[in-house]
């Protein structure tokens, strides 16, 4: 497409080079069919053929995807870094095994109140980044999660001190399994809101606001209004991560709630694909698993043997593997694992693209031609 | 409709707005002209709620609205535009129309996130408004076409679409047509006309094309130096005395010196076309341009903001990349060669606004000059002997800080500064901007004097104060060269019609 502009009456643009797709053949859907079903036999119907001990990490593997959805609304929607997101989700975990232990409130209201609480608690650093933005703000947050993990995790007669506050399972979903698909469940909830949440103004006014805070202000979104919201959705969602995480384990003690956890949210978020929930999800569940896929798949010794990269425990794969991959990110593939997931994404669900017309606009009429 | 009373803004120590009235009514075009510096954008500012005025009132349908933060009064009906920045980037066109009827979403934001029934009937009546109005201003093949893959042009309609999109009653556009060809410009004055009756919307615009202003605009105000210097009717505002001063300068008696025999060939500039944005689909700048620079030269470039002047001499000091064309100095090609390179051969630009380092001292200053010879000790302290026998006011302050300097010897340092690099072509970018006509005539003979120690000087201007000091004048429009000749061969008159249109017997 080139244009002089040079008192001309009339542009043409051309449609870009893109892939002009037709309608899949019945081989292309038979194909389609059967890779949805292997994903779907994947995810719901191989941990049926798992011990407990698997199945739990599973479910923390979906647990991450809430987290990193959470993470996905600050970091990828607003243009916000936390670095104190462990305390986000810690504070929804020690809230819920507190109601269930202390107050002895069913899952369902522990879960509810721990989402309010979290949601709280995000607003008020919502507005300290009202006041301090950009690296400044990121110190803040890591700070408060460094005073969340040696602080307020630590007073016993909320969290249980350093032998921790035990979190019952709910007894409708008391065993992994159950769990399991119970998690699931939450995962799609927060899938669902999330996609609204970009359907809708919110999404529309928080894009506006990281291309340009006044465009946002000019269009009658209040930068201040939705940045809090974006806060505020962003907590509850690590909060009601936090509680399933707490009830997974069935029992929550602070040092589970380090600072490399912190980090470990925003590289598996951006490695995964900011703003793709697709990409999100499926990062978050990677670095979840590392160390469980390097023990079982016997990665490991593999990478054990590299002399450059000696002694790497799986407990440690995630937090070497990270930075590793995020470097590679941030060069040579900014939108992350999305860049190769929406393509496949697109494929399976059979997408069509629009036939891509040429358009002439003349310039000097309002009313302009369309048309091929 | 509108009314400003008596604002006045302050930045630190300038004042940006003095005491400034304006008044729209209901169904009005008003145009906003005023030269580089003239504090138009700031007064948008405080009409659409970005700055608070330091004192005064905005009222808007009769309410103040002086306090009311940005969102509020766009909701209230104030929509506006940006210079080539009042969309979201990366977003497609229906985005944009989508983004820009927040305030007609119906529903409230939570409401949206929890996907409750009645969001999805108002997301599909925001999508049909925004077909209809893409219909209008003929978008409607390019919906789902990101705006920053659109020709400049495209581009510029769609931020109109969405300032319409807004809703608004009155919409305040920042240079409307920056950028945009002759052709398109008349296309867009019949645009306006056509919105205000379609939308019955009221339009406030910032323009620097004062002919286009007077065959749009009911009413014409014209700032300068932050004051509201003159308005009235578009034609009586373009041939007043105080109009005309603001954009020409103060008329200097012209005493013509033969001027020196015309050297060799020293710079040569060739189809140079220039870019702001994506290749191919940007904001064309330099539209093929092409000149040359005699050895010993004093040449000088005028032209209105936007005429590309400052986009000129960036591109040949080496901080802007052409998209086409070249540029030979002493009979070498520097196309490609970059900026700190240049440096080296003897180009060295003195930069608009003049950039000296306010923390530094005076002294520093000329040191960071020499950043080329910084190790040659004895080069390092002749050249500031030499600066401050050029510049007296300097040679006592080396160690003040820069940024405490008045305007005058700030633009002196610069000039300095320059000269630390031993430049044999200095540019030097509007040395009298916001200076007084008797410090910018002391700037300019100083500009003389190097000159007639062997270095070639272009200047770049917008007013004719240094036609006086210069032997060639080149006249920018709009990216392309539209007059050269030797400074004899221009008269007032003729530069006033270029500025401000043909006078009209009023």
């Amino acid at each position: 497409m080139t244009t002089t502009l040079t008192g001309r009456d009339s542009v043409v643009v051309a449609p870009p080079a893109d892939r002009a797709v037709g309608r899949p053949s019945a081989a292309g859907w038979a194909a389609r069919g059967a890779v949805g079903a292997a994903l779907f036999g994947l995810v719901f119907l191989f941990p049926l053929t798992r011990s407990g001990v698997d199945v739990n990490i599973y479910t923390e593997a979906v647990i991450y995807a809430i987290i990193g959805l959470s993470l996905n609304v600050l970091l990828g929607y607003a243009g916000q870094i936390s670095l104190g997101h462990q305390a986000f989700v810690g504070v929804g975990a020690f809230t819920s095994a507190y109601m269930v232990t202390v107050h002895e409130q069913n899952f369902v209201a522990a879960v509810g109140i721990a989402v309010a609480v979290g949601a709280a608690q995000a607003l008020i650093l919502g507005l300290v980044s009202l006041r301090v933005s950009g690296l400044y703000f990121a110190l803040v947050s890591l700070a408060y999660g460094s005073m969340a993990e040696e602080w307020l995790f630590n007073i016993s007669s909320l969290t249980g001190g350093g032998s921790g506050q035990p979190a019952p399972k709910p007894s409708a979903f008391a065993t992994d399994h159950r769990y399991y698909y119970l998690c699931l469940a939450f995962l799609a909830l927060v899938l669902f809101l999330d996609w609204r949440l970009t359907s809708t103004k919110t999404g529309r006014a928080l894009l506006a606001l990281r291309s340009n805070p006044r465009v946002a202000e000019s269009f009658g979104a209040s930068v201040k209004r939705y940045t809090l919201l974006a806060f505020v959705v962003s907590g509850a969602f690590a909060s009601l991560a936090g509680a399933l995480l707490a009830h997974n384990t069935t029992r929550v003690v602070s040092s589970q709630f380090q600072f490399q956890l912190a980090l470990l949210f925003v590289i598996m978020t951006v490695v995964g694909g900011l703003r793709s929930r697709v990409g999100v999800v499926v990062g978050s569940a990677f670095f979840s698993l590392a160390s469980y896929l390097f023990d079982h798949l016997h990665l490991a010794r593999a990478v054990g043997a590299l002399p450059f990269l000696p002694n790497l425990s799986p407990d440690i794969a995630p937090l070497v593997l990270g930075p590793l991959l995020l470097l590679f990110t941030l060069t040579r593939h900014p939108g992350g694992m999305a860049e190769f997931l929406d393509p496949f994404q697109r494929w399976l669900l059979g997408e069509r693209a629009k036939p891509r017309r040429t358009v002439t606009i003349d310039l000097r009429e309002p009313r302009g031609s369309n048309g091929a | 409709m509108l009314e400003v009373r008596g604002c006045s803004v302050r930045f630190g120590g300038v004042q940006a707005l003095r005491d400034v009235s304006l008044s729209v009514r209901e169904g009005e075009i008003v145009g906003i002209v005023g030269p580089n510096g003239a504090g138009k954008t700031t007064l948008f500012d405080v009409i659409s709620g970005f700055r608070k005025p330091d004192t005064g009132v905005v009222r808007y349908r009769g309410r103040d609205v002086t306090r009311l933060p940005a969102h509020a009064r766009a909701a209230a009906g104030i929509g506006r535009t940006f210079q080539n920045l009042g969309l979201v980037r990366g977003a497609t066109v229906r985005t944009n129309l989508l983004a820009a009827q927040h305030l007609a979403a119906g529903y409230s934001a939570p409401a949206g996130i929890l996907g409750l029934p009645v969001t999805y009937g108002s997301e599909a009546r925001l999508s049909r408004r925004a077909d209809a109005l893409a219909d209008i201003l003929g978008l409607s093949g390019l919906m789902d076409r990101k705006i920053d893959e659109l020709p400049y042009g495209v581009f510029k309609r769609v931020e109109v679409a969405a300032a319409l999109a807004t809703d608004a009653d009155l919409v305040l556009l920042d240079e409307p047509t920056s950028g945009m060809g002759p052709g398109e410009r008349t296309g867009f004055a019949e645009a306006l006309a056509e919105f205000r009756r379609t939308f019955r919307v009221t339009v406030a615009m910032i323009e620097h094309d004062v002919p286009l202003v007077a065959q749009v605009c009911d009413h014409v105000y014209c700032l300068n130096f932050g004051q509201m210097l003159a308005e009235g009717e578009p034609d009586a505002l373009r041939s007043h005395p105080d109009v005309i001063r603001a954009y020409l300068g103060e008329e200097v008696p012209v005493r013509l010196m033969p001027s020196s025999e015309p050297g060799r060939p020293f710079l040569e500039v060739d189809g140079l076309w220039v870019t702001y944005g994506e290749p191919g689909r940007g904001m064309p700048v330099l539209r093929d341009l092409s000149f040359e620079v005699r050895h010993l030269e004093r040449l000088v470039l005028l032209g209105l903001n936007g005429a590309g002047k400052t986009t000129t001499v960036a591109t040949l000091a080496g901080l802007l990349r052409p998209e086409r064309g070249s540029i030979a100095f002493d009979g070498r090609d520097i196309t490609e060669m970059p900026a700190a390179d240049r440096v080296g051969l003897g180009i060295t630009l003195v930069p608009e606004g003049r950039q000296v380092f306010p923390g530094l001292s005076v002294d520093h200053n000329l040191r960071l000059g020499a950043w080329a010879r910084r190790r040659d000790g004895g080069y390092v302290a002749e050249g500031q002997e030499r600066v401050k026998r050029i510049f007296p006011q300097l040679a006592d302050r080396g160690r003040q800080l820069a940024g405490t300097l008045s305007g005058g010897e700030q633009q002196m340092l610069a000039i300095g500064r320059a000269l630390m690099a031993q430049p044999r072509l200095l540019l030097v970018d509007e040395a009298s901007l916001g200076l007084s006509p008797a410090i910018t005539q002391k700037v300019f003979s100083v500009l003389d004097r190097i000159n007639s120690e062997g270095v070639t000087v272009v200047l770049v201007e917008q007013g004719l104060a240094a036609l006086d000091y210069a032997d060639r004048v080149m006249i920018l429009e709009r990216g392309e060269l539209v007059f050269q000749g030797s400074t004899t061969e221009t008269d007032h008159t003729g530069l006033r019609e270029r500025y401000l249109g043909a006078p009209v017997p009023v």
